[in-house]
C-alpha cells in the first residue's frame, strides 16, 4: 500500500498552537510548507529538461527508480537572479499520489508557527502570487513567512489530477 | 482473521465479476440458439456459485437475487418456459444489477432496499409466468439505482497466472541462485583460474536474468479475448431495429495486462460507433442490395512487436462530402484546395468532429475520435481508418505488446538524450545536400529512393539548441507511424538499448511529443520521444499532412525532380 499524504491530513500538536511547517529560502524571502506534505529532501541533482514545458517545471529526476518531476520556486514565485546557490536544495513533497521536487535556495529550519489566514498585507501582495500562498506565518514581531499552498503550487505546474482509478 | 476474510471478499468479488460474464455471455448464446442445453448448465452453475458465494460472505441481497434468477433457469432447464425476447432481456438486466451490487460489496455501501425488493418481485413474477405482454421498463430491473462510484483508491488489481508458469519462474530463480553460488565459489579461487570460472557463470547469470524478463513479462500478458468478452452484450443492446451480427477474431492474441485495462475505453468507443452509426437500417440496407444483417468484425493478430485490432462494419461509410464541408467551415482545409480520400478520412479524427454527422443525422455523442486518438497514442499506439461508401469502415489500431519495456534507440541532440522507439525506425542515414529540397512554404523534404520524405528537425519540435544546423553534419533517422513517414534530423545516434519505460502522467502528465521516460544505467533520466506526436508537432496541431498535405500529395510516391 503506497503511503499518501495530502495538507488535509494535518495534525495540531495539543501541546501548541500551530502545526510543523518547513521554512526554506528563495531569493530575500523565506518561505514554509506544511512539513506533513514532505517526503524528504535531496541534494541537487541532475534534471532532465522536459521540452516545451513551461520555464518554472525544470525538468524530471531520478528518485530512487521513479521519474519525478522538479519545480523551481524561483521561477514559480518570479524571484529574479540566477539559480546556482551552492545550498540549493530539492524539497521532495507528496500531493495525493503525487511526488514532486520543489527547487528551493537553501531550507532553513522546522518550526511551529501561527498561521493567519488571507489577505496577504498589501507589501506583499505585489510581489507574491496570492493563489499558490496558503497563509502567513509569523516569526516574530515583524518577521513573517510566506505558507505555500503544496497542492496550489503542484496544479500551477500542470500536473494532471491523480488518477482515482 | 481480517486478512482472511479480506482475501475471501476480493477473492468472491473477482469470480463474481467473472461468473457474471459467463452468464451473460451464455445468456446471449441462448438467445441465439434456445436449445443450447449446455449454455443453460453453464448458465445455472454460474449463477449458483455466486449464490453459494454471497450466502457465506453474508451478502443475502446477492444471494437473494441470484437464488430467483436460479429458479427461473430451473424452469427453463425443466421445459416449463422458453427463453424469449422478454426473459432474456429480464435476464440481462438482472446480471445488471448484481453488477451494481457486487460495486457495492466491493465499496461497502448498500444499494436502496426497496430496488432490490423490487428486482426479486420482477424475477418471481416472470417465474411465476405471465402470459401477457408486461410493459417493457419493468425489465429495467434496479435501473434507477446507480452504480455506486468507484473508490478513490484503486483496490490492489491482481492477475491470474497459470500455475504452469510460476513454476516455470521458480525453476529460473532456482537457476540464478545456482549462477550466484558458483560465482561466489569462482571467487575463491586463486585469481587466473577465478576469472575464467567468474566468466563463464556470469554468461550463465546473464543468460537467465533474460530469461526471468521474458518469462516475467509473459506472466504480465493476457488474452484480448478479455476486453472482446464485453462486445457481444453491447452490440446486442445497440442492434436496436436493426439486425446486427458481431464476429470476432484473434482472441487469444495476448497484449500487457496494463494496456488491457486503457484500450477497453477506446476499443468500445470504436464498436459503438460502428454500431450506432455505420450500419444501415435494414430497410436501407435491402435497398442497397445488401444482407440484412450488418456485421461488425473485430479481429486482433500480432503483427512484428505490435498488436493490431480492427474493427470493421459493412455499413455505409464515411459521408466525405460532409466531411469536406465540415473541414472548410473549420478552415482546415482551402476552398479551393484539392484534397485526396485519405486525407479527409483522416480529418474525422480532429476535435470537433464526430463521425456521426458525417454517416447519419443522429446527434452526435459528445466525444469524438479525437479523443479516441489521443487515448490510442497515450499508450504509445496509433489509429488509422479506411472507409469506402456504401461499403464500409474499417478502424486500425495499432498497440505495442508492453508498455513496461521496449527496444529504443539512444540519440542526442545539442546536450541532450533522448530514446526513440525501435518499432518506428526504418533507417538512419547522414543526408547529402542534393538529397534535400527547400519547398517554397518551408518544409524541407529528403528524398529517400525515389520518394520524397517530409524532413523534422527535432531541434525545432523539441526547442533545444542543435549542435548543427547544418544537415549534411546530423543523422537523419527515418521514421515509420501508423500515418505517415519522417526524416528526423538528430545530431548523433549513440546505439540501441532495451529500455524500462516510465510514464511521466504517474507524478507529472502527459506531455506532447513523448512517451515518458526511462533511467539510464548510469541513472540519467532520459525522455522517450513518441513518433506520432513529433510528427503532429512539426505538422501543427491536425494530421501530419494536413499543413503541407497538398505539397506533399504533388510530390508523393513520384520522382522528385530535384535541381
Amino acid at each position: 500500500m503506497e503511503q499518501t499524504f495530502s495538507s488535509t491530513d494535518r495534525i495540531t500538536s495539543p501541546l501548541s498552537g500551530g502545526s510543523e511547517y518547513l521554512t526554506f529560502s528563495v531569493g530575500d524571502e523565506e518561505y514554509a510548507c506544511d512539513i506533513l506534505s514532505v517526503q524528504e529532501i535531496r541534494a541537487m541533482t541532475q534534471i532532465t529538461p522536459i521540452p516545451n514545458a513551461p520555464d518554472y517545471v525544470r525538468g524530471v529526476m531520478n528518485l530512487r527508480g521513479i521519474v519525478v518531476p522538479v519545480i523551481s520556486l524561483r521561477a514559480m514565485l518570479g524571484v529574479p537572479g540566477p539559480e546556482d546557490g551552492k545550498f540549493r536544495v530539492i524539497v521532495v513533497v507528496t500531493v495525493g499520489v503525487k511526488v514532486v521536487g520543489l527547487l528551493v535556495d537553501a531550507v532553513s529550519d522546522v518550526l511551529q508557527l501561527d498561521v493567519s489566514e488571507l489577505p496577504l498585507p498589501a507589501e506583499l501582495g505585489g510581489r507574491v502570487d496570492a493563489s499558490i500562498v496558503s497563509a502567513l506565518g509569523t516569526l516574530s514581531e515583524d518577521e513573517f513567512v510566506v505558507v505555500l499552498d503544496v497542492p496550489r503550487v503542484a496544479e500551477r505546474a500542470g500536473l494532471s489530477p491523480p488518477r482515482t482509478s | 482473521m481480517k486478512i482472511a476474510v479480506d482475501t475471501l471478499l476480493s477473492t468472491f468479488l473477482e469470480e463474481a465479476s467473472e461468473l457474471l460474464s459467463v452468464i451473460e455471455s451464455t445468456c446471449l448464446r441462448l438467445e441465439q440458439d434456445a436449445s443450447d442445453r449446455e449454455a443453460l448448465s453453464e448458465m445455472f452453475r454460474a449463477t449458483h456459485s455466486i449464490k453459494g458465494a454471497a450466502a457465506t460472505l453474508g451478502f443475502t441481497e446477492i444471494a437473494r437475487l441470484t437464488h430467483e434468477q436460479e429458479s427461473l433457469l430451473d424452469l427453463l432447464r425443466d421445459g416449463a418456459r422458453e427463453l424469449d425476447a422478454e426473459l432474456s432481456n429480464l435476464l440481462l438486466s438482472s446480471i445488471d444489477f448484481l453488477r451494481i451490487l457486487i460495486g457495492h460489496a466491493r465499496n461497502g455501501t448498500a444499494a436502496e432496499p426497496e430496488h432490490v425488493e423490487d428486482a426479486i418481485e420482477a424475477l418471481q413474477g416472470a417465474a411465476a409466468y405471465s402470459p401477457q405482454p408486461t410493459d417493457p421498463n419493468e425489465f429495467e430491473l434496479g435501473a434507477r439505482e446507480e452504480a455506486p462510484r468507484e473508490r478513490l483508491v484503486a483496490s490492489g488489481s491482481t492477475l491470474r497466472v497459470s500455475t504452469e508458469r510460476l513454476d516455470q519462474l521458480v525453476n529460473l530463480v532456482g537457476e540464478l541462485m545456482i549462477s550466484e553460488e558458483a560465482i561466489l565459489q569462482a571467487l575463491e579461487l586463486p585469481p587466473v583460474e577465478s576469472q575464467a570460472r567468474v566468466r563463464e557463470a556470469m554468461a550463465r547469470m546473464t543468460q537467465n536474468t533474460r530469461e526471468l524478463q521474458a518469462l516475467v513479462m509473459a506472466v504480465r500478458m493476457v488474452p484480448l479475448g478479455r476486453v472482446f468478452a464485453r462486445f457481444p452484450r453491447m452490440v446486442r443492446d445497440l442492434s436496436l431495429g436493426r439486425r446486427l451480427s458481431l464476429e470476432l477474431a484473434g482472441e487469444a492474441t495476448e497484449i500487457d495486462k496494463e494496456l488491457i485495462e486503457k484500450i477497453v475505453d477506446p476499443l468500445t468507443h470504436l464498436v459503438r460507433n460502428a454500431a450506432d452509426h455505420g450500419i444501415e437500417s435494414v430497410e436501407e440496407r435491402r435497398a442497397a442490395g445488401k444482407a440484412e444483417t450488418g456485421t461488425i468484425r473485430i479481429a486482433a493478430s500480432h503483427q512484428g512487436g505490435s498488436v493490431v485490432i480492427e474493427v470493421s462494419d459493412d455499413g455505409r461509410g464515411l459521408d466525405l462530402e460532409r466531411i469536406r464541408a465540415r473541414a472548410l467551415a473549420n478552415g482546415l482545409i482551402a476552398p479551393d484546395e484539392e484534397v485526396s480520400r485519405e486525407r479527409l478520412q483522416s480529418l474525422v479524427f480532429e476535435p470537433g468532429f464526430s463521425t456521426s454527422e458525417f454517416v447519419t443525422d443522429v446527434s452526435g455523442r459528445g466525444v469524438g475520435l479525437d479523443v479516441v486518438r489521443s487515448n490510442i497514442e497515450s499508450l504509445g499506439g496509433a489509429v488509422s481508418l479506411d472507409s469506402t461508401p456504401g461499403v464500409g469502415t474499417r478502424f486500425r489500431v495499432r498497440l505495442p505488446l508492453t508498455l513496461a519495456i521496449m527496444d529504443g534507440l539512444l540519440l542526442r541532440i545539442g546536450g541532450q538524450k533522448y530514446v526513440l522507439p525501435l518499432a518506428n525506425v526504418v533507417e538512419s542515414f547522414r543526408p547529402r545536400s542534393e538529397q534535400m529540397r527547400l519547398l517554397p512554404s518551408g518544409l524541407e523534404l529528403v528524398r529517400v529512393r525515389k520518394r520524397a520524405i517530409p524532413l523534422v528537425r527535432l531541434c525545432r519540435v523539441l526547442n533545444v539548441p542543435p549542435e548543427t544546423h547544418d544537415a549534411t553534419q546530423s543523422v537523419c533517422v527515418l521514421l515509420e507511424t501508423e500515418s505517415s513517414q519522417l526524416g528526423l534530423l538528430v545530431d548523433e545516434l549513440l546505439g540501441q538499448a532495451q529500455i524500462v519505460v516510465k510514464s511521466l502522467e504517474t507524478h507529472y502528465r502527459h506531455a506532447d511529443g513523448l512517451i515518458g521516460a526511462t533511467i539510464l544505467g548510469d541513472g540519467q533520466v532520459v525522455l522517450i520521444l513518441d513518433a506520432e506526436g513529433i510528427a503532429r508537432l512539426a505538422f501543427g496541431n491536425g494530421s501530419p499532412y494536413l499543413a503541407f498535405g497538398g505539397e506533399l500529395e504533388g510530390n508523393h510516391g513520384t520522382d522528385l525532380q530535384l535541381n
